[in-house]
C-alpha cells in the first residue's frame, strides 16, 4: 500500500509556522513514519512545478494568508487536488498579520515600498524589481476556498501541533472525515486562564491603560488592571502562553464558534465595561476619552483577524469587490 | 418550541378605521395566508372586544392552532387581554405574539399601499418569532411581608400608618433624632391656617405606639441588596447615649449641660445645649447628645449623667448596623432649602435680619425661639414693615430652572399671620407670578390681598442692604406694573427659599432608582405610575418626588401605600419569565456580563454566570455582552431576531 501524502505550501508567510512544524519532534517523526512528505520547499529542495506534476494530494497543509494572485491560483488548485485542505497558523486561518494591511489598496502598498526603500542613490536607477505575482485582494484561506482543518495560532504552539497530527493519522488510519475542524478550544481563553481577577464576582475595568503604563501585578486578572487583554472572546487551547509571561492575549487563536468579528464583540462586550461605575461622571468629561488610550485600534481589536471583519466586508461590498460577503 | 409543528393563526384587527383606514386589513389576511407556519387568518372589527376574543378562542379550537399573532395596537393596550384569551381554551400565554399594525404603521403613515406592505411585514416578522416561542410559566418568589419607609416626615408617618394599619409591619428610617419632618417645625398651613403641630403631632403619637411601626431614628439606610419582596437592608443607627425607655424628658441634664450650640430645629435662631431635644413633641420621645459638640469627650464633662434620675444616660452607647429584610421600600426623603447664601444679592447670611422661610415659621411659631412674637433676629425689635422676596433661587436659570410650587402660597400665608399678629404693620410681597392652582388657593391670595392689604409687587429685587445709620434693611426692586424703581425699607426680609431634594446619590443608586437633572426621583411613568420606580418594588412619595405641598404629599403617600399593599398582597411576587439564560456549557465565566448587568441579577457561581430570574429585567444588555454568545433571552434568542430582521428585510 502507498503512504498516504502531504505536501505543505506557502502564500503570504514570515516563516514562523514552519519551524513552528519542524520544532516539534513528535510531530516530524510521525508525519515521516507514515506520510509521504511530498513537497515542502523550505524543508526539502522543490519547485512548484514539482508540486504541480503530484498525481495525487491527500493532505495539503496551506501556511500564510492569500496575497497574490499566484497564492490564489495555488489555493483553489490544491482545494481541486487534495483530499484534506488545511489552514495553518492564524495568517492562513484568520487573515493574520500581513491581513492588517487588509484595508490599504495594493497600490497604495507598493508606492509606499517603493518610497521607503533605502538603496544609496547611485544604485537607484539600475535597480529593478523583479517581476512580482499581482497583489490580489487580501482575504484569509476560509475565504477563497473550503477548507477541512483549521490548526490556529502565531505560530501554532506544538501542543496544536501535536494534536493535528494525530487528527491526521486518525485520518489515514480510516477513521472518517473531519469536517470543518479547529483544533483549539471551543471556550474562551477566560474559562482555563491562571491569572485570577482580585474580585471573584465581578469584572470592573476602571480605566485603559497601556502596557507602558502600569504596573502588572502579576497573576492577577489583566482587564481588572485596564490593560486591554483579549482572552475573553478568544479561543483556548494554546496553553497561555503569552498570558503566562505577563503579556495580555492578542488573540491569535480566533473568534469564538458563532461569530467572526472579534472588534465587534469586544466593543459590545469588554469596552462597553471601561469605567461603567464612573458613566456619569464621564459624560461630563466626554466618555470617549477615556478610549483615546486605545491608540492602534484596529490592530489591537482585530490583529490577526481583520480580513475577516465586518468591517473588511464593508469596505469590499463599498468597492463592489467580487469577494464582499 | 417543541416537538409539534407550529400551526399559527394571525387575526388582523380593524379598530374600527384607526387601522383599517390606512392599512388594507383583507390584502394582511390574504398575505398572511400564504406564510409558512400559517393555517388560519382573519379580521375582525375590534378584535379587543368579546366577540373579537370568541373568534380567535374558536379558531384555535376548531384549528386546532398552538400559537397566536394578533395584528392590532401595542402589547402594552392588550397583550394580557388576548393573552388571558388564549389562556382560557388552554394555549400557553408565551404563545401569543402581537404585530404592531397600529402605532407602526396606520397611525403614523398616510400611504396606503406602503403601509398595507410594513402591516404585513409586521405580521410575517410576528409570526417567524411566535413559531419559535417556547411556552413558559411565570416565575414565583415568597414575598417579606414587611415595608421600609425612608424619611420620617408628613410623607414617611403618612405611609407607615397607612400600611400598618392594614396589618402590615412597617420599618421607618429616620436620620434626625426624631421623626416630624420639616412639617413640625411649621406655624400654621395654608390654605385652612391649621396649626401644623397640632394636625401633625396626634400622627406621630401614633405612629409612636403603634405596634407594628418600628422606628430607627438618627439612623440612615447604607445598603440596599436583594430584589422586590425580598430586600436585604443594613441601617446604620448612630448611637443616641441616651437609653429612650428611661429617659422621662424632666430636662436636668439640658439644664446643666454647659454646651451652646445653634438649633438645627429652630434654624439657628436660638441655641440649643449639646444634650437636647429637638421640640417637645418629638418622637421617639427622649434627650440625644450631640457627640460632635459634647465636652465628654473632651475633658471628661458628665454633669448630665450625674443630674440624670433615671440614669437613662450611657456614654458607653454605640454605632449599631441593623440589618432588616423588606418587601417593598418606600422612598420619602423630602426636601431641604436652598442654601439661600448664593443668592448673594440678598444678603442671606450676611445681614442677621435676612431670613429664610422655614426660619420665618420658627419666629411665627408658639414654640418658637421667640415664642410667637415676630422680633428681628439682631436686636429682637418688634417687626413693623416686613419683605418677602419670591422665587428665591426658584424658576432662575443661575439656580433651580423649576417652579418650586408651595412658595407664592406659603409667603401668602406669612403675609397673612404677620398682618394679623401686628397691628398696623406693613407687608410687601416681590413676586414674579402667582401661582395658586388648588382647592381653595386662589381665595386665600385673593383675601391676603385684598381684606389684609398685603403689597404685591410684581417685579424681583436686586439688591438688599443694610442702612448703616437706622440698622433698618433696605430692598430694592423694580415694579415692572408701574415701571418704577422702589426702595422699600423693612425691619425684616424673608426669602421664599426654593426646594431641594436631599436624597443622597449613594442611596439612590444602591436603590437602583434614577432621578432627574435636579435629583428629583424619577417617576416610573408621569401619568400612569406616579409612585412606582422603574425598580419593582420601590415606590417614592412627598417633595423627594418633586416639589409639593403637605395635602399633595399626604395624598401621594397613601397612593404609595396602596401601591405597596397591593405587591405585599399576595404571598408570592409572580414575574414575567422572558428573562436572560445562561448556556453554562459555553460559559468561560470571564464575568463580563456581571459587570454590565444594570439590575445586579448576574452572579458567578462555581466559576459560571448565573442569572437570578427576579432580578432579571429582560433587557438583553448582558447578550450583546457575552464574548462567548453563552446568553440568550428567552423568547427573543437571537435566531429568532435574526429570523424576525430577515423576514422584514426580505
Amino acid at each position: 500500500m502507498n503512504k498516504p501524502n502531504i505536501v505543505i505550501v506557502h502564500g503570504a508567510i514570515c516563516g514562523g509556522c514552519d519551524v513552528a512544524l519542524a520544532n516539534s519532534e513528535e510531530a516530524i517523526s510521525k508525519i515521516l513514519e507514515n506520510i509521504d512528505l511530498a513537497y515542502w520547499s523550505v524543508a526539502v529542495d522543490a519547485r512548484l512545478s514539482d508540486l504541480k506534476s503530484l498525481g495525487k494530494i491527500d493532505v495539503a497543509v496551506f501556511m500564510g494568508g492569500v496575497r497574490t494572485s499566484e497564492d490564489e491560483e495555488l489555493a483553489k488548485w490544491l482545494r481541486e487536488k487534495s483530499k484534506i485542505l488545511v489552514a495553518f497558523g492564524s495568517c492562513s486561518a484568520y487573515g493574520g498579520i500581513p491581513g492588517l494591511a487588509a484595508l490599504t489598496s495594493p497600490i497604495e502598498l507598493i508606492n509606499l515600498v517603493k518610497s521607503t526603500i533605502t538603496t544609496s542613490s547611485q544604485y537607484k536607477s539600475i535597480i529593478e524589481l523583479p517581476k512580482l505575482p499581482e497583489l490580489s485582494t487580501y482575504r484569509a484561506l476560509p475565504h477563497v476556498v473550503n477548507v477541512d482543518i483549521v490548526v490556529p495560532g502565531c505560530p501554532p504552539p506544538i501542543k496544536v501541533v501535536n494534536e493535528f497530527v494525530n487528527v491526521l493519522l486518525k485520518y489515514i488510519a480510516g477513521e472518517e472525515p473531519i469536517g470543518p475542524l479547529v483544533i483549539a478550544g471551543s471556550k474562551a481563553q477566560c474559562e482555563t486562564c491562571p491569572r485570577k481577577p482580585k474580585d471573584l464576582s465581578k469584572l470592573q475595568i476602571p480605566s485603559i491603560k497601556r502596557i507602558y503604563e502600569a504596573k502588572i501585578e502579576e497573576n492577577r486578572c489583566f482587564l481588572e488592571q485596564g490593560i486591554l487583554c483579549l482572552g475573553p472572546v478568544t479561543r483556548e487551547g494554546c496553553e497561555h502562553s503569552c498570558i503566562n509571561v505577563n503579556m495580555p492575549c492578542t488573540g491569535c487563536f480566533g473568534p469564538l464558534p458563532g461569530f467572526e468579528d472579534v472588534g465587534l464583540r469586544y466593543i459590545a462586550g469588554i469596552l462597553a465595561l471601561v469605567a461603567v461605575e464612573r458613566e456619569k461622571e464621564l459624560m461630563e468629561q466626554g466618555l470617549a476619552k477615556i478610549l483615546d488610550k486605545l491608540v492602534d485600534r484596529l490592530g489591537v481589536l482585530y490583529r490577526y483577524t481583520l480580513p475577516r471583519s465586518r468591517l473588511y466586508m464593508l469596505k469590499l461590498s463599498l468597492e463592489g469587490s467580487e469577494y464582499a460577503r | 418550541m417543541s416537538s409539534e409543528e407550529p400551526r399559527v393563526g394571525v387575526f388582523v384587527c380593524h379598530c374600527g378605521l384607526n387601522i383599517a383606514g390606512v392599512v388594507d386589513v383583507k390584502k394582511v389576511v390574504e398575505e398572511a395566508k400564504r406564510l409558512p407556519h400559517v393555517v388560519h387568518a382573519e379580521d375582525y372589527i375590534y378584535m379587543c372586544s368579546a366577540p373579537g376574543q370568541e373568534l380567535i378562542k374558536k379558531a384555535i379550537l376548531e384549528k386546532k392552532l398552538n400559537a397566536v399573532v394578533v395584528a392590532a395596537c401595542t402589547p402594552t393596550m392588550h397583550y394580557e387581554t388576548f393573552a388571558r384569551a388564549i389562556e382560557a381554551v388552554g394555549l400557553n400565554r408565551y404563545r401569543l405574539e402581537m404585530a404592531v399594525i397600529r402605532e407602526f404603521s396606520s397611525w403614523v403613515h398616510a400611504d396606503k399601499k406602503k403601509a398595507t406592505e410594513k402591516a404585513i411585514k409586521l405580521v410575517k416578522a410576528a409570526v417567524v418569532k411566535v413559531a419559535d416561542n417556547s411556552p413558559l410559566e411565570p416565575v414565583k418568589s415568597r414575598t417579606v411581608r414587611k415595608v421600609l419607609v425612608i424619611g420620617g416626615g408628613i410623607a414617611g408617618i403618612t405611609v407607615a400608618l397607612d400600611i400598618a394599619n392594614a396589618g402590615i409591619p412597617v420599618i421607618l428610617v429616620e436620620k434626625t433624632p426624631t421623626i416630624g419632618g420639616k412639617m413640625a417645625m411649621l406655624s400654621e398651613t395654608f390654605p385652612t391656617l391649621d396649626c401644623a403641630q397640632c394636625i401633625l403631632t396626634p400622627k406621630m403619637a401614633e405612629v409612636a405606639r403603634h405596634p407594628l411601626i418600628k422606628i430607627y431614628t438618627n439612623s440612615e439606610v447604607v445598603d440596599v441588596s436583594g430584589f422586590v419582596g425580598n430586600f436585604k437592608v443594613k441601617i446604620l443607627q448612630r448611637a443616641r447615649y441616651v437609653k429612650i425607655g428611661d429617659c422621662r424628658l424632666c430636662g436636668f441634664c439640658e439644664r446643666v449641660c454647659p454646651v451652646k450650640v445653634p438649633s438645627e430645629f429652630n434654624r439657628g435662631l436660638s441655641d440649643r445645649k449639646a444634650i437636647y431635644i429637638p421640640f417637645p413633641q418629638a418622637i421617639p420621645p427622649a434627650y440625644v447628645i450631640d457627640k460632635a459638640n459634647c465636652r465628654h469627650w473632651v475633658d471628661g464633662c458628665d454633669k448630665c449623667l450625674r443630674v440624670c434620675p433615671t440614669k437613662a444616660i450611657d456614654f458607653n452607647d454605640e454605632d449599631k448596623l441593623v440589618e432588616e429584610e423588606v418587601g417593598v421600600i418606600i422612598v420619602a426623603t423630602g426636601y431641604d432649602l436652598y442654601p439661600a447664601e448664593r443668592l448673594k444679592e440678598y444678603g442671606y447670611g450676611l445681614y442677621r435680619d435676612v431670613i429664610d422661610s422655614l426660619q420665618f415659621e420658627r419666629i411665627l411659631s408658639a414654640g418658637g425661639p421667640t415664642k410667637g412674637l415676630i422680633l428681628r433676629p439682631s436686636d429682637r425689635k418688634p417687626v413693623k414693615r416686613v419683605v418677602f422676596i419670591q422665587c428665591v433661587g426658584s424658576r432662575d436659570i443661575n439656580h433651580l430652572e423649576y417652579c418650586s410650587k408651595i412658595c407664592c402660597m406659603y409667603t401668602a400665608k406669612h403675609a397673612l399671620i404677620f398682618k394679623e399678629r401686628v397691628p398696623g404693620g406693613e407687608a410687601y410681597v416681590f413676586y414674579i407670578d402667582i401661582r395658586a392652582a388648588g382647592k381653595g388657593y386662589e381665595e386665600f391670595i385673593k383675601r391676603v390681598q385684598e381684606e389684609f392689604q398685603v403689597n404685591y409687587i410684581r417685579g424681583r429685587v436686586n439688591r438688599v442692604y443694610r442702612d448703616p445709620k437706622t440698622g433698618d434693611m433696605v430692598v430694592v426692586g423694580f415694579d415692572t406694573l408701574t415701571g418704577q424703581l422702589l426702595t422699600v425699607k423693612a425691619d425684616l426680609v424673608v426669602l421664599a427659599t426654593g426646594l431641594v431634594p436631599q436624597l443622597p446619590y449613594e442611596l439612590a443608586s444602591k436603590l437602583k432608582i434614577p432621578f432627574d437633572k435636579y435629583g428629583f426621583v424619577q417617576e416610573a411613568h408621569p401619568k400612569l405610575r406616579p409612585v412606582e420606580t422603574v425598580t419593582s418594588g420601590v415606590f417614592v412619595c412627598g417633595v423627594a418626588h418633586g416639589p409639593k405641598d403637605i395635602a399633595e404629599t399626604v395624598a401621594q403617600a397613601s397612593a404609595a401605600a396602596a401601591k405597596a399593599m397591593e405587591l405585599l398582597y399576595s404571598e408570592y411576587i409572580v414575574k414575567e419569565p422572558l428573562v436572560a439564560v445562561v448556556d453554562r456549557d459555553l460559559c468561560s465565566g470571564c464575568r463580563v456580563c456581571v459587570g454590565i448587568c444594570p439590575y445586579g441579577a448576574l452572579e458567578l457561581v462555581e466559576g459560571k454566570a448565573k442569572v437570578n430570574e427576579l432580578l432579571c429585567e429582560g433587557c438583553g444588555a448582558c447578550v450583546v455582552a457575552c464574548p462567548s454568545r453563552a446568553i440568550e433571552l428567552r423568547n427573543y434568542s437571537t435566531k429568532q431576531l435574526l429570523e424576525m430582521v430577515k423576514a422584514v428585510v426580505k
